[in-house]
């Protein structure tokens, strides 16, 4: 058996710890990504969970003074945002699906692995960015909701949670449209989409409703900032903006993102119900359609968050509706559950309690979600312990067991090692225990009106003390479970490797590679046969033995550029948040701008030329083909999902335009930007598009100078067209006070944010220049060109677009 | 870390007790108790939103009592025993049950559907006539309220009259807050720029809690708020009294007359504060005009008796985080937009202002009126 690994994966001697390091930052290897993702979640938890208890110790009694006023705010808009985006969405979406998602479709690896490199090194550093403002300028302190005009308020901190949702969520799509691109292009020879295991199809579902929904977030992110830097603004109602409208940014992401952190975990529970009890999935097909069904409702939900904010009733009743409407496909998927156990013969091993205890927990969270869709209901128990209780039920002891459950489900897979039975069952029991404790008494608390984000409450309200000391007692039950997890993990690396290939006796292909898995995968010759969705068990019924796999396998080798380009980001984003305050337009010299400029400029140089080194090297030591299942490369349909969301973006913030501008809160000045200019951008950039395109034709006729001219014109004229825009804004904003007018605002933003779209698109097209350059493209290999050219012509019809609404309209 | 750590003792020694004696006296040795309670049928809005409750309490009984059957049916059930032998059936589904079991959840999903349309058009309508108008402004930390009808000013406590609708417009004068009179029902946020209209009845003359429910800011635990019921009566004399209320132009008192002397003067609270029938007409900060009345300082979060009162004006940003009030300690209150450097008070001057603040008064004393309890 011929295997070609990477370089840097042949063991001859005990590595050292820099050793290790250097290979996780380099590899493109899945498996070792989503370890890291998994690593750096769990961490994210254990902070988070520190930061829960000290909530809890402030509220056990009345007029607590442990963490008063603004700290306290701090310590639980930090405890939301890691808790959230550093380990609910993370941990089951791109740690489980990482590891696991490959696995399941019998590959070698994901579609793009070292876009996957870029990913998590992003996603570490938008943690870093996070954690490094708790040094400078103070933490960000307006809840993880950061709503408007409060995010106005306080230090730089929030600039950094800012940039850092805006890099936390790049990568998060970059990992989505990777794993789209993985699922239609890389499936096991005969494994039809039918086929995939259920984990395989949530982990499609929840990539698609990211890179569908994200572009809100990122809206009311950026927006926030823009504000903060530079007064762009377009919810200022003292500029006649509207307040509400960065809730329904932040929500029409944030409501979704709920099923992000759900639905990969609803994934690993029919995993695990199918191996434990020895049976097919109950219902496979209403399995995927609930998942795609909780996909396409949980879009138009997003409105019962604000209820309160006095929207027309019929509004109201129309989200109230839908809202209710998302519990039926998610009450079947735990319908489903409790009918694969039917019957079976179910082991009752730690996994199966986490998925039971779920279940349970899910039902009661399930529940009061439907109350709160009863809007008078809602009017009252609204932003009180009522919801804290609710959303914890869901997601604490809700989609949190599943965390668990398929933790101590793949652990042996991932480690080769099992985790202690006994330590696992005090950790789940202390685990009940606890989060009851803890969050049933927050129920009671939200009916006998206590409100959430309170750090003090008076003494004398009915219960109110009795209940706040219960639930801090059950936090410390819960924190105690959580050392028993930890001590779990940790001393099951003191055994040697017990675990054999199949311990638990499933039926799904991560379950026929060894544990852990080779750097490969599969050391066999997989069947071309899938009759159901656990392929193990038909194979053996039908007799078909696997083979040990003799064909040549091609890993891609290691590269450290993804790494060093997300430092390069990294660098900037430190610049960008940290560099100045606001700038007041009267009044540049009260800010440092120097310093600020001067370390964005060196982070941007650093990731252009990382990104030029990246792509110079190639991926495979030896040019090869990978067969994939659809007409498109890897790159093109990674690029084609990823314009998903850029689509996503844009719709958000020119809907908000829109609506601004039909309300009459965005009016245009009598001084509008030139038309003429516009002409002659329009006129360049769409002949910039034709222009690309003939120069893919040339080289696919194989006419290397031709193609290389191609791509020169199309970056000078993208050059050209970014010039005149800038000519045209300073023109513009000289004219107009952008921090007193909606509508030079939403300009500013919007056609701003096309330009930054112009240069990433122009950088895009650089790559495959230089490759071409550099002699890495030919007749047959096409470098990154196609990708890029798919991200100019995208920018091109945003652009129409934009002529459309801001110059024509 | 605990300034009262004393206190997480006697409350774990309380909260044992609790356990003991069940839901017995929760508050012992409290001064004010307050029962709150969104459930209670008190109020004409919680009277509506019950039936509702109810629907959706049966239907949770009979989901989690069905589906928690179930489970635990199957897990006694089909748990594998040493004697379990062989492979269980290997069934893939059952589309009939499926089916059933999406329709059950839709039937009810209908049924609360409708239960909530009814519901909404009935607590979100206005009477046409007969209410009573009152603005309602938050800002950071405390509440505004303004009659226009009746062209009374006041803060954080409003005094309404049982029985009538109030009628309440809430907007914002920086971030978002949210109006919640705890007992009496719905709340809105209140948002810079727009306005939120709705209405509440009360129906028991007493003392009803109200709190923030948007996060503000530093002191958004500390930006609650008293709603005084009143019988039609008592409202009315109330009324009348508030609208003609004027202090004496010269004050007999001369401790009050250095007060207002310095209240004017040398203090400047008046370039913020308003004072009825005064010079004093500022709107950034808390109207004082029946200040003598009130039962709490600082939006409804110290006891109004004249040593708080001191330390308030001394340095409110001190005992209340994130308050926007100038100190007069000679420190600079670094939360206020633009500070300036603050005179000095000293204690008999703080005195005199405390003094005058409380001669500010219509004679209304709730305390005596309606005991300790709250709602």
């Amino acid at each position: 058996m011929t295997v070609q690994l990477p370089h840097n994966t042949n063991i001859d001697r005990k590595p050292n710890i820099w050793a290790i390091l250097w290979d996780y930052m380099t590899t493109g290897d899945h498996k070792k990504i989503g370890i890291l993702y998994m690593a750096t979640s769990v961490v994210g938890f254990a902070v988070a969970g520190i930061l829960a208890l000290m909530i809890r110790v402030q509220l056990a009694v009345p007029n607590n003074t442990f963490l008063v006023g603004q700290q306290y705010n701090e310590v639980l808009t930090l405890h939301a945002v890691l808790m959230l985006f550093f380990f609910i969405i993370p941990f089951g979406l791109v740690g489980f699906g990482n590891y696991f998602l490959p696995l399941h479709l019998g590959e070698r690896d994901v579609a793009l692995p070292r876009v996957n490199t870029f990913g998590y090194w992003l996603f570490l550093f938008s943690l870093v960015l996070v954690i490094f403002s708790l040094f400078k300028g103070g933490p960000a302190s307006a809840g993880w909701t950061f709503y408007y005009p409060i995010s106005q308020q306080g230090g730089t901190g929030t600039d950094s949670l800012m940039i850092a949702l805006i890099l936390n969520g790049i990568a998060s799509l970059l990992g989505a449209a990777n794993f789209c691109a993985t699922i239609l292009n890389l499936r096991a020879k005969g494994m039809g989409v039918w086929k995939m295991s259920v984990f395989s199809w949530s982990i499609f579902a929840t990539s698609i409703l990211q890179l569908v929904a994200l572009g809100g977030l990122t809206s009311a992110a950026l927006m926030t900032l823009l504000e903060r830097k530079l007064g762009i603004t377009m919810f200022n109602s003292d500029a006649g903006g509207v307040p509400v409208l960065m809730q329904q940014f932040f929500w029409f992401y944030s409501h979704p993102a709920v099923y992000v952190m759900l639905l990969p975990y609803l994934g690993v529970a029919a995993e695990i119900a199918s191996t434990f009890s020895k049976k097919p999935l109950f219902g496979y097909r209403v399995m995927v359609y609930s998942i795609l069904g909780i996909t396409l409702i949980g879009l138009i939900v997003w409105v019962h968050h604000i209820f309160a904010v006095s929207l027309p009733d019929s509004w109201q009743i129309a989200f109230a509706v839908a809202t209710m409407l998302v519990g039926v496909p998610t009450g079947a998927k735990l319908f489903n559950l409790i009918g694969t156990m039917w019957g079976g013969h179910i082991i009752l091993k730690a996994p199966m309690y986490w998925l039971i205890g779920f279940i349970f927990n899910f039902i009661i969270g399930g529940i009061t979600g439907i109350t709160l869709g009863l809007i008078p209901f809602d009017y009252q128990v609204t932003q009180t312990y009522y919801v804290v209780a609710h959303f914890h039920n869901v997601l604490m002891f809700g989609t949190a067991y599943l965390v668990m459950g398929g933790l101590y489900y793949w652990w042996p897979k991932m480690t080769g090692r099992m985790m202690s039975e006994k330590l696992g069952l005090w950790h789940f029991w202390l685990f009940i225990i606890g989060s009851w404790l803890t969050f049933m008494p927050q129920y009671v608390l939200g009916l006998l009106g206590m409100p959430r984000r309170y750090y003090t409450y008076p003494d004398g309200n009915y219960l109110w003390n009795e209940l706040n000391m219960l639930s801090t007692v059950g936090a410390f039950v819960l924190g105690i479970g959580g050392i028993f997890w930890i001590w779990n993990m940790l001393s099951s690396f003191a055994k040697p490797k017990d675990a054999g290939d199949n311990p638990w006796g499933g039926f799904t292909l991560e379950w026929a590679t060894s544990s852990p898995p080779a750097a490969q995968n599969f050391t066999v010759k997989l069947p071309n046969v899938f009759p159901t969705e656990r392929p193990l068990y038909d194979w053996n019924k039908m007799g078909l033995k696997l083979e040990p796999d003799h064909s040549h396998v091609h890993l891609p080798d290691a590269t450290v550029w993804p790494f060093m380009s997300a430092v390069g980001l990294l660098i900037m984003s430190v610049g960008l948040a940290f560099g100045w305050d606001k700038i007041n337009p009267n009044d540049v010299a009260s800010t440092w701008l120097p310093w600020g400029i001067a370390t964005a400029a060196v982070g941007l140089v650093w990731l252009v030329v990382s990104l030029f080194r990246w792509a110079g090297t190639s991926e495979y030591s030896t040019p090869v083909h990978h067969h994939v299942l659809t007409k498109y490369s890897n790159g093109q349909l990674g690029m084609m999902w990823f314009i998903v969301s850029e689509v996503g973006l844009f719709s958000v913030l020119i809907a908000g335009y829109i609506y601004l501008r039909l309300t009459g809160h965005a009016n245009p000045p009598l001084e509008r930007p030139a038309v003429w200019l516009a002409a002659i951008n329009t006129m360049l950039l769409v002949s910039s598009s034709f222009v690309l395109h003939y120069a893919e034709k040339h080289l696919e006729q194989g006419r290397a100078t031709r193609f290389t001219l191609g791509l020169f014109v199309t970056m000078a004229m993208g050059a050209l067209f970014f010039l005149f825009q800038i000519f045209e804004f300073v023109l513009f904003g000289n004219e107009v006070n952008w921090t007193k007018d909606i509508w030079a605002s939403c300009f500013l933003t919007i056609v701003g944010l096309h330009g930054v779209h112009i240069v990433i698109g122009a950088v895009g097209v650089g790559l495959p220049y230089y490759q071409m350059l550099t002699g890495k493209i030919n007749k047959h290999e096409h470098g990154s060109i196609i990708p890029a050219s798919l991200y100019w012509h995208l920018v091109d019809v945003v652009w129409i677009l934009i002529v459309a609404i801001f110059y024509i309209w | 870390m605990f300034r009262k750590f004393r206190d997480l003792y006697q409350n774990l020694f309380r909260w044992c007790l609790f356990l003991g004696l069940g839901f017995g006296s929760s508050a012992m040795g409290q001064e004010v108790t307050r029962t709150i309670n969104i459930l209670s049928d008190t109020s004409p809005y919680n009277r509506e939103v019950m039936p509702l409750l109810w629907w959706s309490i049966g239907l949770s009984v009979l989901v989690l009592g069905g589906t928690g059957a179930a489970l635990i049916y199957v897990v006694q059930k089909f748990r594998l025993r040493p004697t379990t032998v062989g492979e269980p059936a290997q069934f893939h589904g059952n589309n009939l049950l499926e089916m059933v079991l999406l329709g059950i959840p839709l039937v009810m999903v209908a049924v609360l559907s409708i239960l909530t349309a009814q519901t909404l058009t009935r607590v979100n309508s206005i009477p046409k006539t007969g209410t009573l108008k009152v603005d309602v402004t938050g800002a950071q930390f405390w509440w505004d309220f303004n009659y226009p009808d009746l062209k009374i000013h006041t803060s954080n406590e409003l005094v309404i009259q049982v029985g009538v609708p109030i009628e309440l417009t809430v907007t914002s004068a920086d971030v978002i807050h949210d109006f919640w009179i705890t007992s009496l029902g719905a709340k809105r946020d209140a948002i810079p720029g727009q306005k939120a209209h709705f209405a509440l009845t009360a129906e028991k003359p007493g003392v009803y809690y109200g709190q923030c429910l948007a996060l503000c800011g530093a002191s958004h635990a500390n930006m609650r708020f008293h709603v005084v019921a009143l019988s039609p009566e008592d409202f009315s004399a109330w009324k009348t009294k508030a609208i003609a209320y004027k202090p004496e132009p010269v004050a007999t008192d001369s401790q009050i007359a250095a007060g207002r002397a310095l209240f004017e003067g040398k203090g400047n609270c008046s370039g913020c504060h308003a004072i009825q029938g005064t010079a004093a007409r500022g709107v950034v900060a808390p109207a004082l005009s029946y200040f003598g009345d009130h039962m709490y300082l600082g939006a409804g979060i110290f006891k109004n008796e004249r040593p708080k009162v001191k330390e308030w004006i001394l340095n409110a940003s001190k005992i209340k985080p994130g308050a926007l009030m100038p100190s007069y300690d000679g420190t600079i209150n670094t939360n206020m937009k633009n500070p300036q450097v603050p005179s000095l008070l000293t204690d008999p001057e703080l005195e005199s202002i405390a003094v005058y603040l409380e001669s500010n008064k219509l004679g209304s004393d709730w305390r005596k009126k309606f005991g300790n309890e709250e709602y």
